[in-house]
């Protein structure tokens, strides 16, 4: 056996390079952070709306097409519903139209995603309600409504309902299918539900009273929750969808059970399973899961306090080498004490509403290094502030680390990035060098949550 | 309290930097200022070290290092380290399994020691693989009393579980109220076993005396529990001997007073992030608790135990706080000394953070043992200190590192520990092996 006393000074001399290689990453500063100091010199405030009561702003959508400058804000707790945000300045945003539920303090919940379409030469946005059934509407996951007037006017189309999961939809995702029609996918119950939304307005164009209607009618999928023991949850907490390019297949990538499901929904009746990501120490739970443009990363979130946003190679299960992924290749934090919340991959950045650290933009191009490259504190308060979180939700259960940026989107064409924060409201920024995102220049897909609603994603 | 004492404490944590809890070895700075590093003893091979156990008695300077192969090489046994000079430890004698070869991994994982009836005995607990002999050995009890000289080392007992092979992971010895020095163990069933190590080396080896269960949790159900590691500790408050438990579900607290009727006090169950618990060690009043949960990224979550012991909940499942020395990496094992936890976070090193304001840790010190990158070829940061212990009477700290062997060291201000020092009950994992409680 080897048994050598080594003496201190030889130990350090002859390893002492081994820590060197750190990547060089921007720190996010002590929270609050000094004045002047909320954020990274190459990240520029265009504009800061506060829209209200702390705790009453959730996620955010951003519309993509030219001559078309809106943001919608969905809102929550004694605001129900959404705001229009004009941002045909975007040094000078502002609140064109509040849209509210009828009867708010008959309702308890809110408004949570949101999510615009374009169909037949039309816009809509859809506004995903959770409301509980002690009030009306518990039945009533989305509103639909025809956004194509604006800055004018908007109308109310339609209301999707599911009476049989009561609770309304935590999430939505809009989706240009290769079949060409738009599909809606909303957590409902143990699994997601897909909507076609062509379908949806169809039957809104009929004499026959919407309350009449089988509320069904345009319901088409379901995308189950594939079961694994001890399950943390049986439903989905969010998804993504997502074209495949190498293999033609529509993919959807869901948050929920006890991890993160990849399926083919290419025939959205007959989802097949093709990878699990279940069984990662520390991840009981999925939350938002969103892929890299070619499909083979994915950045995955599980909604509790310490936790990492984590980065996963899915090659192994794509190839069939496994079927399960159980480890992470990197992680990322802008503060390990806090919690990272929704994300928009444009790769190579990742965009995070990280709640109480605000706006980061993080370099995921080496996904076993991942590393910070601009961020903003929005939020620009006390993290883990549990006297706060008692007096504002009567528990310090969460320590507050759910306050702050809920979501975050970004416009292709021209690179504007917006971000919802819980407490402060709408926020508009650029990033120095960002000035548009195309996939293939950056040798990628040319894939992101924003869909050729003209197109399709076979460009066809 | 000690006036010197409390002037120490102060200066300490007025000099702690939290932007240095995540600070990285450089050659330039290895650790912070007011730790000083006596000595350090490389042991073989890269991953070949497990957990230590220091002798408290000054006169008594020896230490034991686990050794395990948990890389591709290493022995499988005990060093016992000579410590009379701290800044020259060396090996005094080495205890290996026979036929190592033919025993597979992994070896040594956790030792204790402990003095029964004027004598001094060490205890290794073993973990031996399928496929090879001893799969039920669970521990070897060697007399140390005549160290040291070598030549009296003596092995004087083995405690095997034929109906649960796969050995002992980790051990705790405890001298219970009852006057009984008792070995707690792990084994692949839903319980701890408790021994008496005083019937054992008096040639009377009947299995265990008691067994304290894991309860039944969503996360574990029947045959699927077990401990992963544990405390026990005297209770002043109640008069009560108190097993802290960490292992499926999450963490456990026991009253054992009465060993045939272990009494669940406390769950720490549905933590979010925590489906298995780890190490679980409580402060000198039992108020608090430090938890460990073993997987990449996972920080030490402080949790007050006051609502459940006061009888107004049965469950906690939300901690106070949280410590991490680099949220990328993990902590491992830990000793309290009221308000300092001594820390081994693997690929970091030794840390020391305070408690002092328990819903605010804050880092006192640091020295990374470890000088490499994680791990390639196994859990990537399974690596660097795995284990660490302090010497109550003058505070000699020392760690073992699982690459780079045992390392000394003394922090400025930490002369020794008592915790009516501290205002808090004299309890650590130091026991009075002539006095008991």
């Amino acid at each position: 056996m080897l048994r050598l006393t080594v003496s201190l000074t030889l130990v350090l001399v002859s390893t002492g390079t081994a820590a060197m290689a750190q990547p060089t990453a921007l720190v996010h500063p002590s929270h609050p952070p000094p004045p002047g100091e909320r954020g990274s010199p190459n990240i520029t405030v265009l504009s800061h709306l506060p829209l209200g009561k702390a705790g009453s702003v959730s996620d955010i959508e951003l519309e993509q097409d030219p001559g078309r400058p809106y943001a919608y804000v969905a809102r929550r707790v004694d605001e129900i519903g959404f705001d229009v945000i004009d941002l045909s300045d975007p040094t000078r945003a502002r609140v064109i139209h509040r849209w509210r539920i009828e009867n708010q303090d008959l309702h308890q919940g809110g408004a949570m995603d949101g999510r615009y379409f374009k169909h037949d030469g039309r816009y809509y946005y859809v506004q995903s309600t959770q409301f509980s059934q002690g009030g009306p509407n518990s039945e009533v996951g989305a509103v639909v409504f025809d956004v194509t007037d604006l800055p004018e006017s908007l109308r109310e189309v339609g209301r999707i309902r599911q009476s049989d999961s009561r609770g309304g939809f935590h999430n939505i995702f809009v989706y240009k299918h290769s079949s060409g029609t738009p599909l809606l996918f909303a957590t409902s119950g143990p699994q997601a539900k897909v909507f076609d939304l062509d379908r949806f307005l169809k039957g809104y164009q009929t004499e026959v009273a919407a309350v009449l209607q089988d509320e069904n009618h345009a319901l088409i999928g379901r995308v189950p929750v594939a079961q694994t023991a001890n399950m943390w949850s049986r439903g989905y907490h969010d998804f993504y969808i997502g074209y495949h390019e190498e293999s033609g297949q529509d993919r959807f990538y869901g948050g929920g059970g006890s991890g993160y499901y990849v399926y083919n929904v290419t025939n959205v009746g007959a989802p097949e399973l093709l990878l699990t990501i279940v069984g990662v120490p520390g991840v009981s739970w999925g939350h938002t899961f969103t892929p890299s443009p070619d499909g083979r990363y994915a950045v995955g979130e599980t909604e509790f306090q310490y936790q990492p946003l984590r980065f996963f190679d899915m090659k192994p299960a794509l190839d069939g080498e496994v079927q399960n992924i159980d480890r992470a290749i990197g992680a990322w934090h802008a503060d390990w004490k806090s919690l990272a919340h929704n994300h928009e991959v444009r790769w190579p950045y990742l965009f995070v509403a990280g709640y109480e650290t605000g706006l980061s933009v993080v370099n995921m191009e080496d996904p076993a290094n991942p590393y910070t490259v601009a961020y903003y504190d929005t939020f620009n308060g006390l993290h883990n502030n549990r006297e706060e979180a008692m007096k504002r939700a009567g528990s310090p259960y969460t320590w507050n680390v759910y306050d702050g940026a809920w979501g975050v989107d970004v416009r292709n064409r021209d690179g504007l990035i917006v971000v919802s924060d819980m407490t402060t409201g709408f926020w508009a920024f650029r990033m120095d060098g960002f000035n548009s995102w195309h996939g293939h220049d950056y040798g990628m897909p040319n894939v992101s949550s924003v869909q050729d609603w003209d197109r399709g994603p076979t460009g066809r | 309290m000690n006036p010197f004492r409390l002037a120490c404490a102060a200066a300490l944590l007025l000099a702690a930097s939290p932007s240095k809890a995540s600070a990285q070895w450089t050659p330039e700075s290895p650790g912070s200022d007011n730790l000083t590093v006596l000595g350090h003893l490389a042991l073989g091979p890269r991953l070949s070290v497990a957990d230590m156990e220091l002798e408290q008695e000054v006169s008594r300077p020896f230490a034991y290092v686990a050794r395990m192969v948990y890389g591709d090489d290493g022995p499988k046994g005990t060093d016992i380290i000579d410590l009379s000079d701290p800044t020259n430890p060396g090996i005094l004698y080495e205890w290996r399994i026979e036929d190592q070869d033919l025993h597979l991994p992994t070896g040594g994982m956790d030792v204790k020691y402990f003095k029964w009836k004027d004598r001094y005995y060490v205890v290794q607990s073993l973990q031996f693989g399928q496929g090879g002999p001893d799969r039920d050995l669970g521990a070897v009890i060697l007399d140390v009393t005549g160290l040291p000289d070598p030549a009296t080392v003596a092995e004087v007992a083995r405690i095997r579980e034929p109906d649960h092979p796969g050995g002992f992971h980790n051990i705790f010895i405890y001298k219970h109220s009852n006057g009984r020095v008792l070995l707690f163990s792990t084994v692949s069933g839903p319980y701890a076993h408790v021994y008496d190590l005083g019937t054992i080396v008096e040639g009377n080896n009947d299995g265990p005396v008691a067994r304290v269960p894991v309860p039944e949790s969503p996360e574990g159900r029947g045959r699927a529990r077990g401990y992963h590691d544990f405390y026990v500790g005297y209770h002043d408050d109640t008069g009560q001997d108190r097993f802290y438990g960490g292992g499926v579900g999450g963490y456990f607290v026991y009253n054992i007073t009465d060993l045939d009727n272990p009494a669940l006090l406390v769950s720490l169950t549905g933590i979010n992030g925590v489906r298995y618990g780890h190490t679980f060690t409580p402060s000198p009043d039992g108020r608090y608790v430090i938890a460990e949960t073993e997987y990449r990224y996972a920080p030490l979550r402080i949790f007050d135990l006051k609502p459940a012991l006061d009888g107004k909940v049965t469950n906690i499942r939300n901690p106070i706080s949280a410590w991490t020395a680099d949220w990328r990496h993990l902590v491992h094992n830990h000793e309290v000394r009221w308000p300092y936890v001594f820390v081994s976070g693997y690929l970091d090193g030794l840390q020391v953070f305070s408690l002092m304001d328990p819903k605010n840790p804050v880092t006192v010190a640091y020295y990374d043992t470890y000088l490499g990158e994680p791990n390639t070829d196994r859990y990537p940061v399974f690596n660097g200190a795995f284990g660490v212990d302090v010497r109550n009477a003058d505070g000699l700290i020392v760690v073992s590192d699982m690459s780079t062997g045992v390392w000394t060291f003394r922090m400025d201000g930490f002369r020794g520990w008592t915790g009516t020092d501290w205002g808090v009950p004299n309890r650590s994992s130091v026991q009075d092996w002539d006095a008991g409680r």
